[in-house]
């Protein structure tokens, strides 16, 4: 049943996408950056995806600390690792936009900071698990970390906004103002679409993590007989 | 004898014209290029991702049928 | 009451160990230093400029020498099982990390005490035109700094790579609090008042510690059973 799930959701995806990119393809140009606005359709949508994985991440951590069931902890890591991915994505077609807009490869504006700390925190929380080899430890100390991380996201958000309003840096684009209609619809989209590619890699992931639960418990058995 | 004096002016016009033009040809290049690289980047990093798990599943189902097959064989015994 | 006097005993005892071998205290010191001086290397404390960013710089300081007092907190418990004694003891999470907390904080906010003076006199600026609102912040960033890092050690005291684990764990979350003190230090040191904007740091400051230090009463426990 799992399996058909997963193979729905991608055919989903897949369509969406490609239908998609028909759409982006035809609208017309943006009248101050060009082509290159386009990417904003991975962009967006790739650190949105991230950011609510980083909540459910969360939730999971508590969920787990609170229940002790492994299934949130395996939830917690699918979760971060497509973040790690996804946010990857953001970081790299936020800079290729950045140096075509403005010759530089990094722009340290508020969103692209911001992604880069998220993404050094879900990297944190990979190698604290790496690090620990016993299972229920790995798990309880990966949550505790992961809500100490995740309750950073939006602080780092914030606060890093006020820096570069404090000292001002050239902003990546308003979103307020010349987003014509259909432009936002195809946003949507891509944004469903993400958002469905997540969920589904999630679950790829998140079964892997139960398979591999599965064979410790049988490597015990094994070794134990 | 004006046409003579006026060529080399509508020359010169011509001329700054057409490295405004050739600047913009080369800015939309860039741009369009800069485009299809962030597509590029965007799907490598997915496909990327996505190939490290179907290695890992592969990785996992390998050991798997391996233990299931050692249970079976302690069992027989 | 009896929360408090649990917490007062293992502040005490943890202090006084340190003050017998002054390991920790001795080594952050001599740290604070070698950083202050490779700085002034990096960052040319003759320069106008410099002295303008030099509050940030002290930050760097902190942090990195505040680590090493915050990884022998726990460490120091590991040999002869002090560390299963302390979880055996009748004594609550959030009082063990509330009592360890607080001698760390003590000793980093020593070493900050001695670093400082040497800053002002290695980049020759008058720190102490703005003194008590610099020390607001440097006691709001150094309780943030030791919240986080005590329960982290805690974290990390079992694995394999402790003192690399630790600061990397602990520095991308302190970020906030960090842009928060650095931004304050450096106006501060270079003696202008706080104002405007500028005070949204000081909300964020303390923002910052009440939340992670609530999360990490609560959650001690569970780190020391983990």
């Amino acid at each position: 049943m799992r399996q058909k799930v997963i193979i729905v959701m991608l055919a989903l995806v897949a369509i969406l996408l490609a239908r998609n990119l028909y759409a982006i393809s035809m609208l017309p140009d943006e009248m101050r950056q060009g082509q290159i606005f386009r990417i904003i359709y991975f962009h967006v949508p790739a650190a949105a995806a991230a950011m609510t994985g980083s909540a459910v991440a969360l939730v999971a951590s508590v969920l787990f600390l609170v229940t002790k069931k492994f299934q949130y902890d395996a939830l917690a890591v699918a979760v971060t690792e497509v973040g790690l991915a996804f946010l990857a994505v953001n970081l790299v077609t936020g800079s290729i936009w950045a140096h075509v807009i403005w010759g530089v490869w990094w722009a340290w504006d508020p969103r692209l900071t911001s992604a880069l700390i998220c993404w050094i925190l879900y990297a944190g929380y990979m190698i604290l698990r790496q690090a620990l080899e016993e299972p229920t430890q790995r798990a309880t100390f990966a949550a505790v970390y992961s809500i100490f991380a995740f309750t950073d996201v939006p602080i780092v958000y914030f606060s890093i906004r006020w820096w570069r309003t404090i000292h001002p840096q050239p902003v990546f684009f308003s979103k307020e103002g010349y987003f014509p209609p259909d432009w936002s619809r195809a946003l949507a989209i891509n944004m469903v679409a993400m958002f469905l590619l997540y969920a589904v890699l999630t679950m790829i992931r998140l079964r892997q993590e139960q398979t591999q639960r599965e064979i410790d418990y049988l490597r015990r058995t094994v070794h134990a007989i | 004898m004006h046409l003579y004096t006026l060529t080399p002016v509508v020359a010169f016009l011509l001329q700054a014209d057409a490295d405004a033009i050739r600047d913009e040809i080369g800015r939309l290049q860039r741009n369009f290029q800069g485009l299809i690289w962030g597509f590029v980047a965007a799907w490598v990093i997915l496909a990327a991702y996505t190939l490290m798990l179907t290695f890992r599943e592969r990785k996992i189902r390998r050991e798997m049928e391996r233990l299931k097959s050692m249970v079976e064989e302690s069992e027989k015994k | 009451m009896r929360f408090l006097s649990q917490v007062m005993v293992i502040t005490a005892k943890d202090l006084r160990a340190e003050m017998r071998t002054k390991e920790a205290i001795n080594a952050s010191f001599a740290f604070a230093l070698v950083i202050l001086l490779i700085l002034s290397f990096a960052f040319d404390p003759t320069e106008e400029t410099t002295r303008e960013i030099s509050g940030g710089l002290l930050w760097i300081v902190f942090t990195f020498a505040g680590t090493l007092v915050l990884n022998r907190s726990f460490a120091r418990e590991l040999p002869n099982d002090c560390l299963d004694a302390l979880i055996a003891a009748p004594v609550p999470g959030a009082a063990l990390f509330l009592g360890k907390a607080l001698a760390n904080f003590v000793l980093i906010l020593a070493v900050e005490f001695v670093a400082l003076p040497v800053f002002g006199i290695f980049y020759n600026v008058r720190w102490t035109r703005q003194f008590w609102p610099l020390m607001l912040v440097l006691v709001l960033g150094t309780w943030g700094l030791t919240s986080i890092g005590t329960i982290f050690s805690a974290l990390t005291v079992n694995i394999r790579l402790r003192e690399v684990m630790l600061p990397l764990l602990v520095y991308p979350v302190m970020i906030p609090m960090l842009l928060g003190a650095m931004r304050l230090s450096a106006l501060l040191v270079a003696g202008q008042p706080v104002t405007g904007d500028d005070t949204v740091w000081f909300k964020l400051l303390f923002g910052f510690d009440i939340i992670y230090t609530a999360l990490s009463l609560v959650l001690m426990e569970t780190v020391l059973l983990g």
